[in-house]
């Protein structure tokens, strides 16, 4: 069996699609040769690039590995690939014999930075662009790409993709009984009833067995009542932070989708490909999903399905934060090892995967859209691919990044998940649910054995 | 020629032995000094830190939780494990054998023979709430209000899953309990028959006492069993260990804690306090299934 943390993968691969508008301003590529690089790469040194072959393969990897053998001859280039980083990295970690560049996947990302076994990358993005000469890295990536993979303000991490979450409909089905989707909640509650009414599909459906997958528009629809400050206090385990009358209201909007009967019957106990199967069939009208979606459906999406993404809809007219906000952004980790024995080539083809050239490569081979501007030119967008693009255009200085506590505290992570399925399941009450959140807050605060960051 | 006999005996032994004292015995006594530091798991870094592991896990309400499932399952897996057992073997046994009972012995042991993987994705669409056999059987037979969400209602996750451990686990110790059975000379049950004895008298004063040591073998390993429980709760709860920890086991929040928080001194101290109510678990089965031995 193959046991991958689902939700690890899930949020690294943070995918899908984006942002062919706000890349208008990358130069033509110009090819580079090798003399430039002006890195101090021990070209003689054997490589190692750790890929993992997982949603995005690895076919990606054939470029950058190749024009790193271009530039470096002498040098022994090696691809190693695999799905379970915990059992086939762990080991090398410990050792002190990691590969120089790794896609991770699996491994905590957190837990890692705080042992110092990753490198600081932070020069990379001072560096010079590998193909386009005058320009650093920072200046070719999408905006929030060379703040993201931070941990106390260091960065440890580079993400490769891009993308946005949200809710997930049929445009088409929507059209057919002239429904518009709704910007609060409170209209979402009364096209809830309307759809109850009227036909024999479900309002709503979720992941069930993955509890996260509303976790994430639940948190949303408070981020837009309560304002950005909501999210920093819970980041930061500020105390109440989880007590907050916007935390409680969202959780109170959620469950009467599971009280008032909105919810496609079952859905609690469904895993991710038996409730997204049930909307692809037109079961349920909605579904909370990243970007991820399409590529994951494959085949059994109906050609004419016309997926759409929207944000999440806030809470009231009198919501801090506007209806367009999502979050979204850069994706992905690629790490450096600080103790890999050529971190310096590590870096340097890091460098060449953050080009354009391989990560317009990595577009088309994976229909993903990545952290550089103008990466996706050229490249045809899907019904999805699209609205996503347009989510991204409207939300402009209001997308923000996932929860950073979700990938700084896994335990808090996951007892937010055994909350959010005690909630849908009406086992508390939303008070309840945010006392509960609270406590496993703290608890996160006071254990000593865990690291703390700060947002 | 003894001497020969042993030297063959060792000969065939040692290999297995080595392999076994590598890969099992060696990582088991590792576990024992790791669960007194604060390993992470990620480097070759550690300290070590007394018993502060432990003490955080007597105050770890989730340790609680799984061990009143453990225990919930120690003593209910067992009993009706090795009570359905008998019933069908002793049914298959029934007057020196039913017609059919070899069909129904390799029915009965089919589950065994699968993976239990395998065993948790079948029955992953067996309880499925919309389209699964369960509640598809339960609508087509008009008991639509019987249906149930199963593994996704914390009341009934858990007895979802010992459900599957059951109907897993009967055909071993059916067939186990048959040969036994067999064993049994038939002139004991002539005697009883002559002496007057019903059915449920000679099953409970012959059949019974003679196959007691197998049956305590069984409830031994059904034991040790009901403390892992580790595959069906990864694969089939929600969570997995939900809804809720309504399935938390054990092992399942050893594995969490070492896997998905990256506390391998804290899961190995998980470990050896496994290891210790494991121990101490079985000498008290054995102890008190201890019975007379009947020679015969």
């Amino acid at each position: 069996m193959i046991e991958v943390d689902r939700r690890t993968l899930l949020r690294a691969a943070l995918a899908g699609s984006a942002v062919a508008t706000l890349a208008s301003c990358a130069k033509p590529v110009a090819d580079k040769t090798a003399a430039a690089s002006g890195s101090s790469v021990d070209g003689s040194k054997p490589l190692e690039f750790f890929n993992f072959d997982g949603g995005y393969g690895k076919e990606w990897t054939t470029m950058p590995l190749d024009l790193y053998r271009k530039e470096f001859p002498s040098a022994d280039v090696k691809l190693t690939s695999g799905q379970q980083l915990q059992q086939q990295l762990q080991p090398r970690f410990i050792q002190g014999n990691p590969p120089d560049l790794i896609e991770n996947v699996g491994l905590d990302g957190a837990t890692l930075a705080a042992q110092k076994q990753v490198m600081d990358i932070g020069a990379l993005l001072d560096m010079e662009s590998y193909d386009q000469p005058g320009v650093k890295v920072r200046d070719t990536l999408l905006p929030g790409v060379a703040e993201a993979g931070r941990y106390d303000g260091v960065k440890y991490e580079m993400p490769y993709v891009f993308g946005v979450g949200g809710i997930w409909y049929s445009k088409p089905m929507l059209d057919k009984h002239g429904w518009t989707y709704p910007k609060h909640w409170d209209e979402m509650l009364a096209l809830c009833a309307e759809i109850r009414k009227t036909t024999d599909i479900a309002p709503w459906t979720y992941q069930g067995k993955f509890p996260g997958y509303l976790t994430s528009p639940m948190l949303m629809t408070a981020y837009k009542a309560a304002g950005p400050d909501l999210k920093k206090k819970i980041d930061n385990l500020e105390p109440d932070a989880w007590r907050d009358p916007a935390l409680i209201a969202a959780a109170e909007g959620y469950q009467e989708l599971a009280a008032k009967g909105y919810l496609l019957e079952g859905s609690q106990a469904l895993s991710h490909t038996q409730s997204q199967t049930y909307w692809v069939q037109g079961k349920a009208v909605f579904i909370p999903c990243g970007g991820w979606l399409e590529n994951e459906l494959g085949d059994i999406a109906p050609k004419d399905l016309g997926m759409t993404m929207v944000p999440v809809p806030g809470m009231s007219a009198a919501d801090k934060a506007p209806f367009e906000a999502v979050t979204g952004g850069p994706g992905g980790a690629l790490i450096v090892p600080a103790k890999a024995k050529n971190p310096q080539g590590g870096l340097e083809l890091l460098r060449i995967i953050v080009s354009k050239k391989c990560m317009q490569n990595f577009t088309k081979v994976t229909k993903s859209l990545t952290v550089v501007k103008g990466a996706s030119d050229g490249v045809e967008l899907s019904s999805a691919n699209k609205s996503m693009q347009a989510v991204i255009e409207a939300a402009g200085t209001n997308m923000f990044s996932d929860w950073s506590f979700r990938l700084w505290y896994k335990k808090l992570l996951d007892n937010s998940d055994k909350a959010m399925a005690a909630l849908m399941n009406r086992e508390v009450t939303p008070d309840g649910w945010s006392k509960q959140m609270q406590k496993y807050a703290d608890e996160t605060a006071k254990d000593p054995s865990i690291k703390k960051f700060h947002a | 020629m003894h001497h020969g006999k042993y030297r063959f005996v060792v000969s065939l032994l040692a290999v297995p032995l080595l392999v076994y004292a590598v890969f099992v015995v060696s990582p088991y006594v590792q576990a024992f000094p790791i669960a007194f530091t604060n390993w992470e798991g990620l480097s070759a870094e550690y300290h070590y830190i007394g018993f502060g592991n432990f003490v955080t896990l007597f105050h770890d309400s989730v340790f609680w939780v799984a061990l009143r499932h453990n225990l919930f399952l120690l003593v209910s897996l067992p009993i009706i494990i090795v009570t359905l057992s008998l019933f069908f073997s002793t049914a298959l046994n029934y007057q020196g054998g039913v017609p059919g009972a070899r069909i129904y012995k390799v029915v009965y042991f089919f589950p065994g023979v699968l993976s239990i993987a395998i065993v948790g994705v079948l029955w992953q669409f067996v309880f499925e709430p919309r389209n699964g056999l369960l509640n598809g059987f339960l609508r087509a037979v008009g008991l639509d209000g019987l249906a149930r969400l199963w593994l996704g209602d914390g009341r009934t996750a858990l007895g979802s899953i010992m459900a599957v451990v059951v109907w897993g686990g009967v055909g071993f110790y059916v067939v186990l309990f048959t040969a036994a059975m067999a064993a049994i000379p038939r002139e004991l049950y002539e005697a009883a028959l002559l002496d007057g004895a019903g059915a449920f008298q000679s099953f409970w004063r012959v059949t019974l006492p003679l196959i007691w040591n197998t049956v305590q073998t069984a409830l031994a390993f059904l034991v040790i069993g009901a403390l892992d429980m580790f595959a069906l709760v990864k694969i089939l709860s929600v969570g997995p260990g939900g809804p809720d920890d309504a399935t938390q086991v054990i092992s399942l929040y050893m594995y969490t804690n070492a896997f998905t928080y990256g506390k391998f001194g804290y899961a190995s101290a998980i470990g050896v306090t496994l290891f210790g109510i494991n121990m101490i678990l079985t000498l008290l089965t054995f102890r008190l299934t201890r019975r007379e031995r009947v020679e015969y």
